[in-house]
């Protein structure tokens, strides 16, 4: 009955995989046996914490990662999305309401808004103003900050889609106000550079990261209207396993939000405040990006069998999740011949 | 000691204890402390080759962005980093010995540990994890926000080698014959309380004192062999070893 201890289980030849298995069936056996029959109290945990040690290892699912950081890119992330688009809709309502007011409220009562900004912004916004009124000059970020910038964009981002997803949990409530602040910003600056006569000028320097930056919040603030959904509507599932069903999707999510952003942060710094470039490229480079992340988000990996947008999100993302794996067990099987830990 | 139960394929189930509230502070408080260290050393480092870092030049721009990303990476990538690589485990845990694992039992991956790592900046709120340790005492399982949506757990990691007074081993030493076929006993004849008894003095029996072992086993093994219909003469005084016996015959029918 006494099983053999046994480390490092990663990097065993295919006879010591078998080895194993029969000891864990054994110490399994072993462990069954001594929660039933008195046969030591030591025993009885020693076994527990073998069985314990050699159940992850045998039962873990192994991914190869780089194989599965492209079926990533190409098929899961676009997959989750397609999913989930309703609540990625939703993010994008909440945002253009906050745009909305903000540009209301900034045309009618200009106090409230430097109220809500506060006095940092509001220098910071001058400063950049005297740069834009000076003849010729329109540069929306100096040469020597555009590293740091770079940086510091693609951070702040980071976190902002973070926290968008992460309070989700509160129901979607803050994943809402965030979305609703970042709106109101938007509307807030919108009326700033049509004031100052450099609308165009603005969106130019916009166009270009904000449409995959933008897009990038919405499907962040999306993940996290997922989990507040899954709070509010388990429908037939405990609230706890509809919440860890919705934060498997939303993971999927945020990671290719991580990605996005990544690009966003450098085009954001290097490319759109280049005062060099006239606004007719920046447009055309903005509607060109549209057309590849939409064509790759809403067409890759489509295999034709999504329900998505069809069924209500608990059973949409049930059916996702039974997809992928029966996807992954098809190319197990597939690729059996090839692998020789597959008896 | 709050434990969750992980029931394996086999339908056996496993015990995990729940990591407490202290022991994974103090986990975090060491992982900070790591992070902040080696961010120090960076910084300490660059400043010392290049004190003039800051001065405006060509490439200092570029450095210094170099140098935040490599902090924001450090300081934002090292719990998920480690959590995947050492199976659930930073630094800082696997002092404590304490360790994240998936629900069912399983090694944490990286979305998991991304998803629960991410989580942490609202667990943070409103500071030092106030919605966390919240969320911890509320949840029947200890966990706080991130450990709910990423569906892990922390656990106490199982001591590395527990001490196990087997009965094999204490026996080598002084098992000597019976005169009884251990194949023909009607074990079945005896009681799970009596069977504890039996268990019990042989974890013990190594403790124990030559005559005090000798005493012991002859008070338990009399009563035991004349509910199995043999004459305690039979055993010729080797009751200790005649318990040893009996357990292994016992372990070997319970395998078949």
């Amino acid at each position: 009955m006494a099983a053999a201890e046994r480390r490092g289980l990663r990097s065993l030849s295919g006879e010591e995989i078998l080895e194993l298995g029969g000891e864990y069936r054994r110490a399994a056996a072993g462990l069954a046996f001594s929660q039933t029959r008195p046969v030591g109290e030591a025993r009885r945990r020693k076994l527990n914490a073998l069985v314990g040690r050699a159940y992850a290892q045998l039962y873990k699912t192994s991914r190869r990662p780089g194989r599965s950081f492209v079926q990533f890119l190409l098929e899961d992330f676009p997959h989750a999305l397609r999913t989930n688009w309703v609540f990625v809709a939703a993010a994008f309502v909440a945002t253009l309401v906050g745009a909305g007011v903000g540009l209301v409220v900034a045309a009618t009562d200009e106090q409230t808004v430097e109220a809500a900004l506060g006095p940092a912004w509001i220098s910071e916004a001058e400063a950049i103003a005297e740069r834009h009124s000076q003849p010729g000059v329109r540069n929306w970020l100096p040469d020597e900050q555009r590293p740091m910038a770079s940086t510091l964009i693609i951070t702040n981002n980071l976190r902002v889609s973070g926290l968008a997803l992460g309070l989700g949990v509160t129901a979607g409530l803050g994943t809402i106000v965030v979305l609703f602040q970042n709106g109101l910003l938007l509307g807030f600056i919108g009326h700033a550079v049509a004031k100052a006569g450099v609308a165009t000028d603005f969106w130019a320097f916009v166009a270009p990261h904000g449409v995959v930056e933008l897009t990038a919040i919405f499907i962040a603030g999306g993940a996290g209207l997922m989990l507040g959904y899954s709070l509010l509507f388990p429908g037939r599932l405990y609230r706890k396993e509809a919440l860890r069903l919705a934060g498997r999707q939303a993971v999927k999510l945020l990671m290719g939000v991580g990605l996005m952003l990544l690009y966003a942060g450098i085009v954001e710094a290097f490319f759109s405040p280049v005062p060099q470039i006239p606004h007719a490229p920046k447009f055309a480079v903005a509607a060109a990006e549209s057309v590849l992340l939409f064509g790759y988000l809403l067409r890759a990996g489509r295999t034709g069998n999504e329900p998505a947008g069809r069924l209500a999100p608990m059973a949409a993302w049930m059916a996702q999740e039974a997809s992928v794996e029966a996807r992954d067990q098809r190319r197990a099987r597939n690729g059996a011949a090839a692998d020789p830990l597959v008896p | 000691m709050r434990s969750i139960e992980v029931t394996t394929p086999e339908n056996v189930p496993v015990v995990y204890e729940l990591a407490g509230p202290g022991s994974r502070f103090l986990a975090l408080f060491i992982d900070s402390f790591i992070r902040t260290a080696a961010t120090a050393l960076i910084a300490l480092g660059v400043g010392s080759v290049m004190p003039d870092v800051f001065a405006p030049s060509q490439m200092a721009p570029w450095l210094i962005a170099v140098l935040i990303a490599a902090v924001v990476v450090l300081n934002g990538g090292y719990l998920i980093y480690f959590e995947t690589v050492w199976n659930g485990q930073t630094p800082g845990k696997r002092s404590l010995k304490i360790r994240a694992i998936r629900e069912q039992g399983l090694p944490l991956d990286f979305r998991a540990a991304l998803l629960r790592n991410v989580l942490r900046m609202v667990d943070w709120l409103p500071a030092l994890y106030g919605v966390g340790v919240i969320a911890a005492m509320v949840n029947s399982e200890g966990k706080r926000l991130g450990d709910m949506v990423a569906g892990t757990v922390v656990i106490r990691e199982a001591p590395e080698s527990v001490e196990v007074h087997s009965p094999e081993l204490s026996a080598t030493v002084q098992l000597s014959p019976v005169g009884v076929d251990m194949t023909l006993l009607p074990l079945s004849v005896l009681s799970a309380d009596e069977w504890a008894v039996v268990y019990a003095y042989l974890q013990r029996a190594p403790e124990l004192e030559h005559q005090t072992a000798m005493h012991m086993s002859r008070q338990i093994a009399v009563p035991l062999l004349g509910k199995l219909g043999v004459p305690a003469e039979q055993v010729g005084g080797r009751f200790h070893s005649f318990l040893v016996l009996l357990t292994r015959e016992y372990e070997r029918r319970s395998d078949a």
